[in-house]
């Protein structure tokens, strides 16, 4: 009636309380380790808000900075500098914050400019809609994106 | 072989051999130790792994928010930043704000915010100078030094960091925090003041910071672009002053067609 636990019994017990100790562990390793995707995520979101701030009094008629010519009648584009984004352009005024900031973004696939597109909004001639897209390769192989959109004034 | 496969019944069953309360043999109580061990291993490891990235996490995690705070506050400030009115946007360094040159780490500007009935000024500065003494820490150490702002209307003079601001424009000192923004562990602080080519009526900011994390120390990188409105806001929002007429497009900015129609727009 109280015979207890018998030899073979105690060292199954054990093996089960180690099989499942190991996968806690290996979880916790996950949740509490290095918050790479933490970090993606807020790098992405950073671009986009700061690249909606840029653009959404930017005019309308001028072409973005940085992007190529259109035609000998266009006017021409300005300079990648006008963007304003978060890497110097001109190597000779590169800082720390440029050269990690720059290591990182290739070490997680990311372009360190975003798409930007303007699209006219049909019925709405003073408004066009800004969509900033961010895309990136994340730390565990998946391809990412944050999208922001905002209907902007006509300047 | 009868009698061994016997034994290894009783011992499968959780018999003993011979008697009902013999005690462990030499073999069981060295095996049982022997597990013991492990399992005291296992746990202890398994327990101090846990608690080293929970401390990691929690730091690393609180490393990041902090710069987030610092960041969301600056962007606050400077968003609601005092601009005097003048016809060059570049005129603006030196005299509605001052920054250090040649490298950028600290600035000094006056904000604005509403008490109550009435909007009161203060001169925000943020100041990162080099830690000595201690080559292991952090190299940057920031202070943020807050002071009320007396002058109330725009001005016209030019300043610098050196010289200073004119201390009968200066109030008292409301705050200064240096020890919140040690655990930042700053290495790298700039501050960029960017005017675009075509008028659009505000200018820009951009913060980049360097914050090493405590137990790798792997450096992070965080910034944030800052636009600042100035006075020289025109009064439309396009080149053509009746923007939102129905012969108004974007496409064709043909002013005219808010003329047609009685002279003014």
């Amino acid at each position: 009636m109280t015979r207890g636990f018998s030899f073979a019994e105690l060292i199954v017990l054990v093996v089960i309380a180690v099989m499942a100790l190991v996968p806690s562990i290996t979880l916790s390793s996950r949740a509490f380790g290095d918050p790479h995707e933490l970090i993606e995520w807020s790098t992405a979101q950073e671009l986009c808000l700061d690249m909606i701030d840029r653009f959404k009094q930017y005019d309308c008629d001028r072409p973005l900075p940085g992007t190529p010519l259109e035609s000998s009648d266009s006017l021409p584009p300005p300079p990648l500098a006008e963007a304003f984004g978060p890497l110097e352009v001109d190597l000779n005024r590169t800082t720390l914050f440029d050269r990690v900031y720059l290591e990182q973004m290739r070490n997680r696939g990311f372009h360190p400019m975003p798409t930007i597109e303007r699209t006219p909004i049909p019925g709405e001639p003073g408004l066009f809609l800004l969509t900033i897209t961010v895309k990136w390769e994340s730390s565990s192989g998946r391809s990412q994106q944050v999208r922001h959109r905002r209907i902007c004034y006509v300047r | 072989m009868n009698e061994r496969h016997g034994l290894l019944a009783r011992f499968r069953d959780g018999h003993r051999p011979d008697s009902e309360c013999r005690g462990f043999t030499l073999l069981e109580a060295l095996i049982s130790m022997a597990v013991l061990i492990v399992v005291i291993t296992v746990l202890t490891e398994g327990v101090r792994l846990m608690s080293c990235q929970l401390k990691r996490a929690t730091g690393g995690l609180g490393q990041i928010q902090q710069a987030t705070l610092l960041l969301e506050r600056i962007r606050t400030e400077l968003s609601s930043a005092v601009m005097n009115p003048l016809i060059g946007s570049h005129d603006h360094q030196g005299n509605s704000f001052l920054i250090s040159e040649p490298n950028g780490t600290s600035i000094q500007f006056v904000t604005e915010r509403q008490e109550g009935s009435i909007r009161q000024r203060y001169l925000i500065s943020y100041e990162a100078r080099s830690r000595e003494g201690n080559p292991r820490g952090p190299a940057l150490a920031l202070r943020r030094k807050e002071w009320r702002f007396l002058r109330s209307g725009p001005w016209t003079e030019r300043f610098t960091l050196s010289s200073g601001w004119p201390t009968a424009w200066i109030g008292p000192l409301v705050d200064n925090k240096e020890s919140q923004y040690q655990s930042l562990a700053l290495e790298d602080l700039r501050w960029l003041f960017l005017v675009p080519d075509s008028d659009e009526a505000r200018v820009f900011f951009r913060v980049k910071l360097v914050v090493r994390s405590d137990e790798e120390g792997r450096l992070l990188p965080l910034s944030t672009l800052i636009s600042v409105p100035t006075p020289d806001r025109p009064e439309v929002a396009s080149r053509c002053p009746c923007l939102m007429a129905p012969c108004f497009h974007p496409e064709i900015p043909d002013c005219d067609c808010c003329f047609e129609s009685g002279g003014r727009p």
